[in-house]
C-alpha cells in the first residue's frame, strides 16, 4: 500500500539520520566523513525515488535526473583534478 | 481526478510526462546551484581539515539535527498530501500541505535562532558586537556556511508560501491541478535533499 511506503521510508530516513549523528562521534578519523556522505547519498536516494515518485516515473524522465547527478560527478572531478594536481606552492 | 487533454499532446500520458519533464529540468538546475556550493566546502575542508573541524564543532549540533528531522517529516506529509490530491480527497491534501508549511515555518524559526546564537557569539563574518575567528579558515567556514544555508533558507521560504498557497486554494471549489501539486511537491522534496548534503557537511564534519 501506498502509505505504508511512505511512511517506512519516513522511517528508515529518520533511523539513517541517527545513524550519521552516531557515527559523526565514532573515533573512526576521515572515514567518518566517507559513512557520513554516503548516509547523505543514499537518504537522497530514499527522497528521490519514493517520495519523488521515481519509482514510478517514464525513463525519459528518469534520465533527465541521471544527467543532472552525471554532471556534478563530473564537474567535481574536474574541479578534484585541478586542486590535487597543481604543483606544490602554487596556490 | 480528472484530467483533460489539452492540445497538442496526442494523449494524456505524454502531457504528463512533458509537465512533468520541465519541473526535473528546472530541479536540475537547482541541483547544478548546490552542488557547486557543497563542492566549495568539500574543497574547503579538504584544504583546510583543522580550521573545518574546530569552526563545525562550534555549531549548534541540536539544532541541526532537529532542523533534519523537520524537514524530513515535512516532506512525508507532502508525499502523502500529493497523493491525497490525485485522490480528489482536497481536504485530507489541505490540511497535509498546510501542516508541511508550519514545519517549514518551524524550520526557519530554528535556523533564525542559530543564526542569532552565532551572531552573539561573534561567528557572523563582518557584522556582530564581536568577531571570534580563530584562523581565517575559520572564517572562510562560516561564511560558506551562511552563503549555503542562506541560499537555502531562501528556498524554504519559498517552499513554504507555495505549500501555504496550494493548501489555501485546495480548501474551496478550485483546487489546484494534479500537475500543480505534484510540481510543488517535487520542489520540497529537492529542498529537503539539499538540507540532507548540507547538514552532514556542516554540523558533522568534527
Amino acid at each position: 500500500m501506498e502509505l505504508g511506503r511512505l511512511l517506512s521510508v519516513w522511517v528508515a530516513l529518520l533511523v539513517l539520520l541517527a545513524l550519521t549523528i552516531g557515527a559523526s562521534f565514532l573515533p573512526i578519523g576521515d572515514w567518518r566523513q566517507a559513512i557520513n556522505l554516503a548516509i547523505a547519498a543514499a537518504k537522497a536516494a530514499l527522497i528521490l525515488w519514493v517520495f519523488m515518485a521515481f519509482r514510478t516515473e517514464t525513463p525519459l524522465v528518469r534520465l533527465v535526473m541521471l544527467c543532472a547527478a552525471v554532471l556534478l560527478f563530473v564537474l567535481a572531478i574536474l574541479l578534484a583534478a585541478d586542486y590535487f594536481l597543481r604543483p606544490e606552492g602554487f596556490l | 481526478m480528472t484530467i483533460a487533454r489539452h492540445e497538442p499532446f496526442a494523449d494524456i500520458a505524454r502531457e504528463r510526462e512533458a509537465d512533468r519533464l520541465g519541473m526535473i529540468v528546472f530541479l536540475a538546475s537547482e541541483a547544478m546551484l548546490f552542488g557547486a556550493i557543497v563542492m566549495a566546502l568539500l574543497a574547503l575542508r579538504t584544504f583546510e581539515p583543522t580550521a573545518f573541524a574546530a569552526t563545525s564543532e562550534r555549531l549548534i549540533l541540536l539544532a541541526g539535527a532537529a532542523n533534519t528531522a523537520i524537514l524530513l517529516t515535512s516532506s512525508l506529509l507532502v508525499a502523502v498530501g500529493v497523493g491525497a490530491r490525485k485522490l480528489d480527497r482536497n481536504r485530507l491534501a489541505m490540511a497535509l500541505f498546510a501542516g508541511a508549511a508550519l514545519l517549514g515555518i518551524a524550520f526557519l524559526i530554528v535556523k533564525g535562532s542559530e543564526y542569532r546564537a552565532e551572531y552573539l557569539e561573534g561567528l557572523m563574518p563582518g557584522v556582530g558586537p564581536r568577531q571570534d575567528f580563530a584562523s581565517p579558515g575559520a572564517r572562510m567556514f562560516m561564511d560558506a556556511y551562511f552563503i549555503a544555508t542562506g541560499l537555502h533558507a531562501v528556498h524554504v521560504i519559498v517552499g513554504v508560501v507555495l505549500l501555504a498557497g496550494c493548501a489555501w486554494r485546495l480548501r474551496g471549489d478550485a483546487p489546484p491541478s494534479v500537475v500543480g501539486t505534484g510540481n510543488v511537491g517535487l520542489y520540497w522534496h529537492l529542498v529537503d535533499i539539499v538540507w540532507v548534503f548540507l547538514f552532514p557537511i556542516l554540523y558533522l564534519s568534527r
